[in-house]
């Protein structure tokens, strides 16, 4: 495998696709949003309650790519249980990394594994459809 | 056998490397074809020497460009075995071949309660444009199954048509599963129920031989881009009989006889259908790739691009945990598969690092993903400048790409 490769598929983002997290339908929660990317037709739903302001019980389920995959199983392991304000100062992280190159930035070693995605344009829908869905959602329900 | 080294020396474009200095190998030809040389250079020659708009201007540059653009239309029609050049209308692409014929002739013929009949493999510009014309007159749009196969039974076409049935709309090759139709038989199916049949020629036109009279269809259209012509031309055949009856696709310049404040009548076939300035040097561009595949021959680039894509399908299935999407028993250039657990855009990403360019997705047809239970594909498909050593190079890839993933 090549070195582009052995970078971009990163461990982690192997082990969150092969074994992501929460990765179970729930019919009861309270808000099910649909992360879809209609070019690709990449097609997850994120389920999820809200106690307190806090996004609680947040689970997937779908089919898409390894990297839409491991990137919303790692958004579950940062944000699940945490305030939606710092659902958008992940997010925002998560912009940085992939537009700019976000090394200022303490970032988690998860979502460093997504760094070398900037070198694939057209993989970086990949790592913000599910972030990009959820944050458009929870601007909606404000 | 074809001179494939030599071939290769007319397509530039085959010498390009990747950013890690893997050379290219070119396996999406479904989506587009690479330009050889001479088509390059014919429009380059026509914007550096015979530049002008058409029918109209009396200086030589007028004149010799509308020589070029009316003699591609000959060439056109000659190529594809049509009896008039007042049948080959010049349109941008498959997609608007099938529109205008949507627009200007299915809308005129479709009523409320009538019934337009297509096939489950269809890419979505020849569904949605009968979709929307159904939803719009209040009318059905029936679907001929495929099979587990990739492919349909001319007896359910038989049995699919209805006394309000107006139109047949099928692809003569499936883009997604590189299934060969069998046009000519349904073609003959519709006409003795008296229904008109539009053909889908997008993937067929420069691959193999295409024959208007022998085929008795009554529309084809199929795009330059797929036939190693340039982008954004394209051609609609259509029957004159039902050209002639058919109202204008779009109005304005080039498309006139007299014009008054209260109103107009319009010029003769083809042109009353080209309205505003065509791309001129599209078709000059279409008329070079024609003299290209006709100087190769269209009967050897069947029978070298079958004999490849054969061995392709026949190979890829030897990869364990690789499904071929399709198992025709006339296949085109193109096979479609998928792994169990890898996702086509991964596939294409990690192939595209060994410079294996192939497509990913749905490939327009989401409708006959759903039916095989996918939401995609990865799809390889080739020319004949392709050959069995980018075969086995792909084969490897995709080992790779197992392990990657294992």
């Amino acid at each position: 495998m090549s070195d582009i490769l052995k970078e971009l598929y990163h461990e982690v983002i192997l082990k969150h696709n092969s074994e992501p997290l929460n990765f179970e339908k729930r019919e009861d929660a309270t808000f099910c949003v649909e992360a879809y990317n209609p070019v690709c037709g990449d097609q997850f739903n994120l389920y999820f309650d809200l106690e307190e302001e806090r996004i609680v019980n947040l689970s997937f389920h779908g089919y898409g790519c390894a990297i839409s995959k491991a990137s919303i199983s790692i958004l579950i392991q940062l944000i699940n249980g945490k305030p939606i304000n710092e659902v958008h100062t992940t997010n925002h992280l998560v912009k940085e990394l992939l537009l700019n190159d976000g090394s200022q930035y303490n970032l988690p070693k998860e979502l460093a594994a997504f760094a070398p995605v900037r070198k694939h344009s057209g993989r970086i829908k990949c790592v913000t459809l599910g972030w990009d869905s959820l944050i458009e959602f929870l601007e909606n329900i404000k | 056998m074809l001179p494939i080294d030599q071939i290769r020396q007319d397509f530039p474009i085959l010498n390009r490397t990747n950013k890690s200095g893997k050379k290219l190998i070119y396996l999406d030809n479904a989506a587009t074809t690479q330009k050889p040389i001479q088509v390059i250079d014919a429009i380059n020659d026509f914007y550096m020497n015979h530049n002008s708009n058409i029918h109209r201007g009396i200086h030589f540059l007028g004149v010799e460009a509308t020589e070029l653009y009316e003699d591609t239309r000959n060439k056109v029609r000659d190529f594809i075995g049509a009896d008039y050049k007042e049948e080959i209308v010049f349109v941008r692409g498959t997609t608007e071949g099938i529109n205008l014929v949507a627009s200007s002739f299915a809308e005129q013929i479709v009523s409320k309660g009538d019934r337009l009949l297509i096939t489950g493999m269809e890419h979505h510009s020849n569904l949605i444009p009968w979709q929307r014309l159904a939803l719009s007159k209040k009318a059905h749009l029936d679907i001929i199954s495929v099979s587990d196969f990739g492919e349909i039974d001319v007896n359910e076409v038989s049995t699919k048509i209805t006394n309000q049935t107006k139109l047949l709309a099928i692809s003569h090759i499936s883009n997604s599963l590189g299934t060969i139709n069998p046009i000519a038989e349904v073609i003959k199916i519709a006409h003795d129920k008296g229904i008109p049949v539009l053909i889908d020629g997008a993937q067929a036109v420069g691959h193999q031989p295409v024959n208007m009279n022998s085929l008795n269809c009554d529309f084809y259209t199929f795009s330059g881009h797929k036939m190693f012509g340039p982008t954004g031309i394209g051609v609609l055949y259509a029957k004159k009989e039902y050209l002639s009856q058919m109202d204008p696709y779009q109005f304005g310049g080039e498309m006139i006889k007299t014009v008054s404040y209260e109103d107009t009548s319009f010029a003769d076939l083809p042109h009353r259908f080209e309205a505003g300035t065509p791309d001129i040097a599209g078709v000059v561009g279409l008329g070079a790739a024609i003299n290209y595949l006709n100087s190769i021959g269209l009967e050897k680039i069947r029978g070298y691009t079958e004999d490849l894509a054969i061995y392709m399908a026949d190979k890829l299935c030897t990869i364990e945990g690789l499904k071929i999407i399709g198992n025709p028993t006339l296949r085109g250039s193109i096979v479609s598969f998928v792994f169990d657990h890898i996702h086509p855009h991964d596939v294409a990403t990690i192939l595209d690092e060994e410079g294996i360019a192939i497509r990913a997705g749905h490939h327009c047809a989401m409708p006959l993903m759903h039916s095989f239970n996918i939401s995609g594909t990865s799809r390889a498909s080739v020319a004949f400048y392709n050959d069995r050593k980018e075969i086995d190079q792909l084969y490897e890839a995709l080992l790779s790409v197992k392990t990657i993933f294992a």
